[in-house]
């Protein structure tokens, strides 16, 4: 056999496939079950979030509405899962059922505000990392890149920002600002941006005196074309690391805010608020439903953007192994 | 190092000053513009007429120009009130009963107290519960990240991965509300709520035993990562394989040489953090009906008492400031290349 029908050999029997690093992360990304099964019920609960109009018709139970079928004539207390679901179906008109029990003392539909404080917690998630990450980006980038005094400034204005208590600041803030959603968002973004800024500010620190940026540079590009188009690119994969990670700690901190009775006006459903409705008298002693429905959801959506998170981490990292 | 101290302490002095500013501005300004509340009215009580307004204004100092009650707010607390204020609010007392009505913080406006006599009431309890948890957390993870390192990928590694994820996601109230089901009121070996002074420490540790150990498990599950790489990454270096060339048992190779050095970002983080704890510590005070400080802060809150809640966010800032300063002290004294700098 010749050299050449060798070689030609070799490459039927392992074919070698030049792969971009973008393809090697999701191939990474394909085989990370615990991210995937994440992904999944994160995509489960933007459906369960969006259905709610669906459960207030089917159950004909309004969101924040009390009714007086949702709490028990005797015991006071708010009706259990299932309640009224056998006979309740044959009531005409508004039909009795309350497939998850009712969720505080007024019998509001435990479904229904499930379903609707997902959209909070998901809207507040949403739009606070996509602020915290804006101002991350600017500040990190150009603390990162200009350096001087600019970045002292910067890398300053992040330790102080770290030093405030988070909570007890929020709390005195949402008394002088008044209870709004967007106040919620504002304050979770105005804590939150100093943490992945710092890594930004590194990783561009690190980048900056590359031997690319320096080719790039001897070639005339500009600072502008430098930052967005080689600079910018790198910062993809820590960007969507952090960002699934913000998303977990906004809802975290809008539950914890509301669970104090603190950030969202009344009117807002918030799974927080709902664990805080179980507190008072003890009602979570004789009724522990109450606060394990929104508290096991809250667990787990937490838990799957911070475990997305870490499997986004682990699928952009060039020494993840090799995928055949 | 005296050089180090003095930057440090300047350094924190600064960032007292912008929290100091940032309270103020919220509380002044924010308050009266946005939300339209004006401290004076709610002071005067239900219903005020204009005059009893204008009188209460007159006697907080509130109608005088934003930067003169910024400039005398920050002489108040470092100087303590001024005589003339002193005249104003408590005419005719003595000064020790005026201590109790007034102080550096100022006065409540939902008690005839001062905000200082109130956070030194309620404070030995939010002192209790952070470092009872402070102590757990540390005593959790440590021993757990570092047997973690020593055998990695071992079915003890994983588990304790586990153990963190869980932690780091559980919120620390959800758990505390959860705990107090299964082993206050099904179980009863804690008590559901309440606080006994330390005066009687038996007492003391079976009312705070179930809500530090609640705190400490969210804190415990991020250090144990921690320690795990912090003593992955020494128990690497050549220092660790000199050690181990020139005969140390394995023992002290692990405590001696990895674990020492490991043990510098640990207090680094541990001085960040405590700023969570104290976020942390409100949400255990409220869920197991402590009266520390941060049920404090959510009781002034929901009752509007700007005095009582503005002077806790500066006590517990001063506090992690102070708490940050003493970190670095104790790491420069770990390691001499912090000093030289």
């Amino acid at each position: 056999m010749s050299t050449v029908e060798q070689f030609e050999d070799m490459k039927t029997e392992a074919m070698v496939v030049a792969r971009t690093p973008r393809q090697l992360a999701f191939a990474r990304l394909r085989r990370d079950y615990v991210a995937l099964a994440s992904l999944a019920f994160i995509v489960l609960l933007v459906l369960f979030a969006l259905a709610g109009p669906l459960f207030e018709s089917w159950t004909g139970h309004p969101v924040n509405k009390s009714n007086s079928t949702g709490v028990d004539d005797y015991t006071l207390l708010p009706v259990g899962p299932l309640h009224g679901c056998v006979n309740g179906l044959a009531s005409v008109g508004e039909r009795a059922c309350f497939v998850l029990g009712a969720s505080n003392n007024l019998g509001y539909d435990m479904l229904v505000q499930l379903s609707f404080g997902a959209r909070t917690s998901l809207i507040i998630g949403i739009v606070a990392t996509i602020l915290t990450m804006v101002v991350a980006l600017l500040l990190g980038v150009i603390a990162g890149y200009v350096g001087g005094w600019t970045d002292t400034v910067i890398a300053r204005l992040m330790d102080i920002v770290a030093a405030f208590p988070f909570l007890l600041f929020a709390i005195a803030a949402s008394v002088a600002f008044g209870a709004s959603l967007w106040f919620v968002i504002l304050i979770i973004a105005f804590f939150s941006w100093f943490y992945p800024g710092r890594i930004f500010r590194g990783e561009v620190l690190s980048l900056r005196n590359r031997e690319f940026v320096t080719a790039a540079r001897m070639l005339g590009a500009s600072n502008s074309r430098i930052v967005f188009r080689h600079l910018m690119p790198q910062l993809i994969g820590p960007l969507t690391v952090y960002a699934s990670l913000s998303v977990a700690g906004a809802i975290a901190a809008e539950a914890a805010l509301s669970y104090l009775g603190f950030g969202l006006p009344l009117e807002i459903p918030s799974w927080g608020r709902m664990i805080s409705d179980a507190v008072p008298g003890g009602l979570y002693i004789n009724a522990p439903f109450l606060m394990v429905f929104p508290g096991t959801l809250l667990v787990v959506t937490v838990l799957a953007f911070n475990l997305l998170g870490d499997g986004l981490r682990d699928a952009l990292d060039p020494r993840g192994g090799t995928i055949l | 190092m005296i050089r180090f101290l003095i930057r440090r302490i300047l350094g924190g002095i600064f960032v007292v000053l912008v929290v100091t500013l940032a309270v103020f501005v919220l509380f002044g300004p924010v308050l009266r513009w946005h939300s339209n509340i004006s401290p004076a009215r709610l002071y005067a009580g239900k219903n005020p007429s204009p005059e009893q307004i204008e009188r209460v204004s007159a006697l907080l100092g509130l109608d005088k120009p934003y930067y003169v009650q910024y400039g005398y707010t920050l002489k108040r607390l470092v100087l303590g009130p001024s005589q003339e204020e002193r005249d104003r609010v408590c005419p005719g007392s003595t000064a020790a009963e005026c201590d109790q009505l007034l102080g550096r913080f100022g006065s409540s406006f939902a008690k005839q107290r001062s905000v200082d006599s109130l956070i030194w009431d309620h404070f030995p309890v939010t002192l209790s519960l952070t470092f009872l948890a402070a102590l757990m957390w540390l005593l959790i993870s440590i021993p757990i990240g570092i047997i973690s390192a020593i055998r990695p990928r071992s079915i003890f590694d994983r588990t304790s991965i586990v153990f963190v994820l869980i932690g780091q996601s559980l919120p620390v109230y959800y758990f505390g509300l959860l705990a107090l089901y299964f082993f206050a009121y099904r179980l009863g070996w804690f008590p559901l709520s309440g606080y006994e002074p330390l005066s009687n420490p038996g007492q003391w540790l079976y009312h705070l035993l179930l809500p530090a150990f609640v705190l400490a498990l969210q804190f415990a599950a991020i250090y144990v990562r921690i320690t795990r790489s912090q003593m992955l990454d020494t128990l690497s270096e050549d220092y660790v394989r000199t050690a181990r060339a020139k005969g140390a048992g394995e023992t002290r190779v692990i405590i001696r040489h990895a674990f020492r050095n490991a043990m510098l970002p640990i207090v680094t983080m541990f001085g960040l953090d405590l700023g969570l704890l104290l976020g942390g510590a409100i949400l255990i005070e409220v869920t197991f009906g402590l009266q520390g400080l941060g049920w404090l802060a959510v009781q002034a809150a929901q009752r509007l008492d700007v005095p009582t809640t503005a002077g806790i966010v500066l006590f517990s800032a001063i506090l992690i400031v102070v708490a940050n300063i003493v970190v670095d002290l104790v790491n420069a004294t770990l390691d001499p290349r912090i000093r030289l700098e």
